[in-house]
């Protein structure tokens, strides 16, 4: 496999990227950025806040005096912001996302008007009766502590900072080789390449064995850029974070060649990959786990292939797993890998 | 491929269709060893397809093609080292110098060239270590030729190599391909342009609606199908007014030679063996008739004056 050609074509992937700007920054700065916005987003210790709207009806005197209590208590509560109107202002409020519950007096009780699937307006219920009750004199049976956790380890960063590496690993593997193949068929290189005694394997492997100098690079970035910044640090075997990478490049990498196998239209293979990443993105825990899934569509889910990465990466960073217990999420990887590469061989398209 | 084949190249009837329109219809031809082959025609005549089947690129319907006496369809991979491609639209890697881009291309051959030498033969010595992006577009036909030499072949197919060069750059590249043809390699070579046929090959062949029409030197063709001179006249009205077709009848009668004249340049042209005669006669004669000559025009004939005679149509009008 290591012929003089293969090393060659390997380079070529790699100068590739470090030759155009724009591809570095995205291997580069993107991921950067992204976990300096996440990562300060949620991690504020104590800094969030229930936004609610009460229904304005005449004064505030004229309010039954438990919306009184709270719009009292929410002057020196700096979690509660209070935007009072009328119907229709709330629901203008309420369509531009600005609230997430709305209270109201009637009949002697109080309305909650909120959407209980959205887990945020949920919370500001929770909270808002909390202090209604309260306020009026409702005291707990059992002494409860709150402790904030915020040790390295333990915070949203620690969570979403494998997510991100296999984020990175998606995009530039579908962006990066993808695009290079749909160009290089656009523009006869292939078939330029086709009039040479060149191996497809070492064509095929050259694209992903490429894209693991550039993970290199990727994983360089986030590791010490997470370090520095937010402390993180990675609690099993920095060799199996490695392995684990290697082969999840592999599988992006393998469909990403499959996904460009026939197209020389950089827009349709741009659509095919928004098509692809964003389901992927959205179902497999990258941002948020997939316990917030119904448990059968969590099972189905596990097996997707970036999940089956962000898992892995996750349970070696944050648990401290060794790589041999992550084999069936590994072997997701491996079977994409394969079947990828041999249907994208079969359906590939010199020119 | 030690063997020695005075035909390095042989095409015996191929034929190539793309759905129900024939793109190459039972062409059959061969390349000699240090010969340069030309397939001269108009752009859609076939060449393009004809070349690269040839090359192995293309899948044909019908024919056989073989190179150094193996057939391309089973041998692919043992004929391909020993081969030289140019094709006629490619962008290399635009972010690689041009040193580069030669490494590249030699890992996939089992032997090479010395690429400093070939640098050096190419006249690339000043671009080297310039990225591809940065070169003007000769420097980068050159590259691709450079490429197709890399593996020192002993065939070289170069499909249209000078399209779209300014001048200074189709001539410098013409002198590269003689050199290539002053090396005992073969060379096919398409072109639409008919000074480039004329100035490169040996033989050349053309083609129209992927069919062979005439093969030979540019001598043999034009001996053959025209005559050694052209002389081209002029009357008083064009040559598509009734008035001059009229004339020219009148002209026919008594000049039997003129049968064949062709309208061209709002004038006619005709091919006489020897021209001095023809003009004597053709003066005599419109004296005679009382015909007004406005002008006249006697030159060597051209393989476009080939073209018009096979085709009845001027060889820039025969884009298909």
């Amino acid at each position: 496999m290591l012929t003089n050609s293969f090393r060659e074509l390997v380079k070529c992937r790699v100068r590739e990227v470090f030759r155009e700007p724009s591809a570095a920054f995205f291997v580069v700065a993107v991921p950067m950025l992204w976990m300096l916005i996440l990562g300060f987003a949620f991690n504020k210790n104590g800094d969030y806040s229930y936004p609610i709207g009460i229904l304005k009806e005449g004064s505030v005197f004229e309010q039954p005096i438990v919306i009184q209590n709270l719009i009292k208590a929410s002057e020196n509560d700096p979690h509660l912001k209070i935007f009072e109107g009328s119907t229709e202002e709330l629901a203008h409020l309420f369509n531009r996302g600005t609230i997430n519950l709305a209270l109201a007096a009637k009949d002697g009780a109080i309305v909650f008007e909120f959407d209980p699937a959205n887990r945020e307006a949920r919370e500001s219920r929770l909270y808002v009766n909390d202090i209604l009750q309260t306020g009026l004199g409702r005291s707990d049976f059992y002494k409860t502590i709150d402790q904030p956790r915020s040790r390295p380890g333990d915070r949203y960063i620690d969570f979403f900072i494998p997510g991100l590496l296999a984020l990175s690993i998606l995009t530039s593997s579908l962006f990066g080789t993808g695009m290079t193949i749909v160009a290089f068929r656009r523009n006869n290189l292939f078939k330029r390449f086709l009039a040479t005694p060149i191996s497809t394997y070492e064509l095929f492997g050259s694209f992903i064995v490429g894209r693991f100098v550039i993970l290199a690079l990727e994983m360089t970035t986030i590791l010490v850029f997470g370090w520095l910044v937010f402390d993180f640090h990675v609690a099993g075997s920095l060799l199996d974070y490695i392995i684990v990478s290697l082969v999840g490049t592999s599988a992006f990498t393998a469909l990403a060649i499959l996904m460009g196998s026939r197209l020389d239209n950089v827009g349709a293979y741009n659509g095919l990959v928004n098509l692809v990443t964003l389901p992927l993105m959205m179902l497999s825990g990258v941002f948020f786990s997939l316990t917030n899934f119904p448990d059968t569509l969590a099972t189905v889910l596990r097996y997707f292939p970036l999940a089956a990465l962000v898992d892995s990466l996750r349970q070696i960073a944050l648990e401290g797993v060794s790589i041999t217990a992550l084999a069936p999420q590994l072997g997701v990887m491996v079977l994409v890998t394969v079947v990828c590469s041999v249907i994208g061989r079969a359906a590939f398209k010199w020119y | 491929m030690g063997e020695t084949h005075e035909n390095l190249l042989n095409v015996d009837g191929l034929v190539k269709n793309y759905g129900k329109q024939r793109a190459v219809d039972h062409l059959s031809f061969s390349v000699n060893e240090g010969e340069c082959y030309a397939l001269l025609g108009p752009n859609g005549a076939g060449k393009t397809t004809t070349i690269e089947i040839l090359e192995g690129l293309q899948h044909r319907d019908e024919g056989r093609v073989s190179i150094f006496g193996k057939d391309i369809k089973q041998n692919r991979t043992e004929i391909l080292p020993h081969i030289g491609v140019q094709l006629q639209e490619t962008v290399l890697y635009q972010k690689y110098t041009v040193k580069e881009t030669l490494q590249l291309f030699a890992s996939f051959f089992p032997e090479h060239v010395d690429l400093d030498s070939l640098i050096a033969k190419l006249d690339l010595d000043d671009v080297k270590d310039k990225r591809l992006q940065k070169l003007s577009g000769g420097q980068r036909q050159r590259v691709n030729v450079a490429v197709a030499l890399i593996n020192s072949p002993k065939l070289v197919f170069l499909d249209e190599p000078t399209t779209g060069l300014d001048p200074q750059s189709r001539r410098n590249l013409w002198d590269l391909i003689k050199q290539i043809k002053s090396e005992n390699r073969s060379i096919l070579l398409t072109t639409h342009y008919l000074d480039e046929a004329e100035i490169l090959a040996d033989r050349i062949g053309i083609m129209v609606k992927g069919r062979l029409i005439a093969e030979g030197s540019a001598k043999e063709l034009v001996l053959k199908y025209c005559g050694a001179q052209a002389l081209w006249f002029h009357f008083k009205e064009d040559c598509g007014s009734s008035a001059a077709q009229e004339d020219l009848f009148k002209l026919q009668t008594e000049l039997p030679w003129l049968e064949k004249a062709k309208m061209k340049d709002g004038g006619f042209i005709a091919t006489a063996s020897v021209g001095v005669e023809a003009i004597q006669s053709l003066v005599r004669c419109t004296d005679k008739l009382g015909i007004k000559l406005t002008a006249l025009e006697l030159r060597d004939s051209t393989l476009e004056d080939v073209f018009l005679e096979l085709t009845g149509r001027s060889y820039n009008d025969a884009d298909q």
